[in-house]
């Protein structure tokens, strides 16, 4: 992995300088700025300490990249990009000190004064993203769903309590045959449901060995779900709601280089070492996310809810979210400070609960997403069955645009149990010992 | 999982679950309503005071600010990982630096006075003796362990597993992670340790039990209030935990008592017939802290547990 991360901040870095190349011969524009140069130069700022440059090209190219991220400060401070110019003005002088001195330790090589500037470095960020991003840290980005009616201004006591299922049959993207339909009918969401339940029956005994041996777990083991996402009354064609036409939006050119740079490592590299096998086998991380979305079992969803918390309790890893609720909009931890789940912080939009959660590691990836992902889920209490779950992906350096997902969930009155899988995971341990045996075998 | 779900919903539905582990003749619960979140926060249970009373507190389960602060001064250059004495062996022991460790720095509070064990009943302050069973159990499991230290990862600790660890239950002062948050909402009770990250869900009131054949890892606890004390009676482990020598049979009563601002008194009883000859009763303050949990990691970084195991086969060659 230490390889990967290595190869991605060359790349990146490649990037970076390629860019600031051409930055001079056309105006960019605030986005490609924040995309293409700060993101990432800030990145390698705030992971100095766990992806410390090891040699003189990479202490180069971190140099380089301080530079850029100077000259982007810089850029921010002309009179054409200044909006209400004193504010402006201010928060962008930030910037301007945290990445001149920046510059500096790079040059002398100074990690301990690196890893100090992280919070000046964050502030610039927040300070600015607090008065010019719009709806930063309190947004309801992309909600899709008018269906729900916002009846109430004060959030109903213990609303969203209760034992959640969130499986269904509805694709995350929409299918081919629904192209242009962002709903069904209801003849067809039956007719869906049952050709879907039918092609996943593992119990089904295949012609071909080798399909009859992949489908060795019997289908008593599965709890995927057996109905379209349904929303008052209106059946999903897909869980991806925004943008129209239901897919998920283009990976950045840089995103798809580092998805690519690592694919390349995982064929290299399929089992050299437990790192290099998924989160999936390895019991780090599942569907329970954040975000939430349907898996072959376990889908379930357990809320508690008090005025200033709320807990998300998924069965799947028996994950624990403690999300403070805010009446007034808090700030996230440093940016140095990177979790699994990330860091939540909710609050009350009417009767939607907003969880807005920012500080992932680069270790988790949902479909493309990197540590940059600002991840806004909302809670709805539709009807009296009915839990309307939506989130957005927010990540600039990850997707071309952000996107959005509506997964209804319904009311259970299953218990959630209690979770293994590293009590069990014989199959790690196998597949490293497999990968042994064949290079001996090899040699 | 599916299958199992669906084993305790038919079991319920045949009453099959009702009663087969439930209290013995309790009262019905008062209603249960939680006295204004009195339990609420974070609290640190780490302390100097040990499990059992050491020898040189002799029958003296309470003793002076003075007296606890000499046992502590001695206790903490004794056990400090930063010492470079006592000849290789000791010293690579102490490989972890003291740095890494938050065992508290003080003996338990109690009426004033510093607690010498954490266990107040037996009066002695030690745990009550095994029962034969229990010392034959221990004994073979000992012998097994000798003959088969690391054949496959079960023959090593749950810890070394990142299975389970002091966050029990019952919570014990362990080297670090020594805290606990506490949440009430309508009708459950969770406590969230930062060891492990395990969230207990307790539920309030009497609801039935699944089969008594339903073991979890964490026991299936049930919450009830007894005025300002949270009562929780957990039963229905795992063979696989082993408290001091408990076995699945184990039923573990704890008591949560807010006793003012920064103090949260809780309180154990270990009721294992088949394990102990009588049973047993453990008392440790909780204090108020303003610390945040932080996420929790083991498997990620748990080198160790295939180093031992890959060590071994080399030394089978």
């Amino acid at each position: 992995m230490r390889k990967a991360a290595l190869v991605t901040t060359i790349v990146v870095s490649g990037v970076v300088s390629g860019l600031s190349r051409t930055s001079s011969a056309q105006p960019q524009t605030m986005s490609d700025l924040m995309v293409q140069t700060i993101y990432p130069a800030s990145d390698a700022i705030f992971y100095i300490e766990t992806r410390t440059p090891a040699n003189d090209a990479e202490w180069a190219a971190l140099a380089g990249q301080t530079e850029a991220l100077a000259a982007a400060a810089d850029e921010l401070m002309r009179p054409n990009r200044a909006r209400a110019r004193e504010q402006w003005l201010a928060d962008g002088r930030l910037l301007v000190n945290a990445s001149g001195a920046a510059v500096a330790a790079a040059k002398a090589r100074d990690v301990p004064t690196l890893a100090s500037l992280n919070d000046a470095l964050y502030q610039s960020c927040v300070q600015c993203h607090q008065h010019y991003r719009p709806g930063y840290g309190t947004r309801a980005v992309g909600s899709q769903q008018s269906a729900v009616p916002a009846a109430s201004r004060q959030p109903p006591a213990g609303s969203l309590e209760g034992t959640w299922n969130f499986s269904t049959v509805t694709p995350l993207e929409r299918p081919a045959e629904f192209a242009g339909r962002a709903t069904m009918s209801d003849a067809e969401a039956r007719a869906y449901a049952a050709r879907v339940v039918d092609q996943r029956n593992f119990d089904r005994r295949p012609e071909s060995r080798e399909a009859d041996v992949a489908g060795a777990y019997n289908d008593a083991w599965y709890d995927r779900g057996v109905a379209v996402a349904t929303v008052a009354g209106r059946h999903q064609t897909s869980l991806v709601v925004d943008p129209p036409d239901g897919r998920i939006p283009a990976q950045t050119p840089q995103a798809q280089q580092r998805i690519a740079a690592r694919a390349a490592d995982r064929r290299q590299h399929p089992s050299d070492d437990p790192e290099d096998r998924s989160l999936g086998e390895r019991c780090l991380s599942f569907n329970a996310g954040p975000p939430m979305l349907t898996g072959p079992y376990n889908n379930y969803l357990q809320i508690f809810q008090q005025e200033a918390t709320v807990i998300l309790f998924n069965e799947m890893i028996h994950d624990a979210r403690v999300v403070p609720i805010d009446a007034t909009p808090q700030p996230h931890a440093p940016a140095a400070i990177r979790r699994w789940q990330g860091d939540s912080r909710a609050h009350w939009e009417g009767a939607t609960l907003v969880v807005d959660t920012t500080n992932f590691t680069d270790k988790t990836s949902f479909r493309g997403t990197d540590g940059n992902l600002h991840l806004v889920e909302r809670f709805t209490r539709a009807d009296a069955n009915t839990l309307l779950y939506e989130f957005t992906i927010d990540d600039p350096t990850a997707f071309t645009r952000p996107w959005t997902v509506s997964l209804p969930m319904t009311r259970s009155t299953d218990q959630v149990y209690e979770y293994a899988c590293h009590e069990g995971n014989y199959a790690l341990g196998n597949i490293l010992r497999g990968a042994r045996d064949e290079e001996r075998r090899q040699k | 999982v599916r299958g199992v779900a669906l084993a305790i919903v038919g079991a319920w539905a045949l009453g099959l679950g009702t009663g087969s582990i439930g209290a013995q003749g309790r009262a019905p619960s008062p209603t249960p309503q939680a006295p204004a979140r009195s339990l609420e926060g974070i609290w640190s249970f780490s302390t100097l005071t040990p499990l059992e009373r050491p020898a040189e507190f002799g029958d003296r389960a309470l003793v002076s600010d003075a007296e606890a602060a000499a046992w502590v001064k001695q206790n903490l250059e004794r056990n400090n990982r930063d010492r470079r004495d006592g000849g290789a062996e000791v010293d690579v022991g102490r490989a972890v630096n003291d740095y890494w460790f938050e065992r508290g720095t003080e003996l338990a509070a109690r009426d004033g006075r510093r607690m010498t064990s954490l266990i107040v009943d037996p009066p002695d302050g030690r745990l009550p003796a095994l029962t034969t069973n229990a010392r034959a159990t221990l004994a073979a499991r000992a012998a097994d362990n000798r003959a088969h230290p690391a054949d496959g990862p079960e023959n090593r600790s749950l810890q070394e597993r990142c299975l389970s660890f002091n966050a029990g239950p019952p919570m014990l002062p362990g080297p670090y992670n020594n805290y606990v948050q506490i949440l009430q909402f309508p009708g459950y009770v969770i406590i969230f340790t930062e060891m492990i990250h395990d969230a207990r869900v307790v539920p309030i009131g009497d609801r039935p039990r699944p089969p008594a054949s339903v073991r979890r890892w964490l026991g299936e606890p049930r919450g009830r209030w007894e005025g300002p004390t949270l009562v929780v009676e957990s039963a229905q482990f795992t063979a696989n935990t082993n408290l001091r020598g408990a076995d699945e049979h184990m039923r573990l009563t704890e008591r949560f008592t807010r006793i003012d601002d920064k103090i949260l008194l809780y309180e154990f009883t270990v009721d294992d017939p088949t394990a102990f000859t009588r049973p047993w009763r453990a008392m440790l303050p909780m204090r108020r802290t303003t610390d945040r949990l932080f996420e929790y990691a083991c498997h990620e970084g748990n080198y160790a547990l295939p180093d031992i195991l890959r060590g071994a086969r080399y030394q089978e060659k």
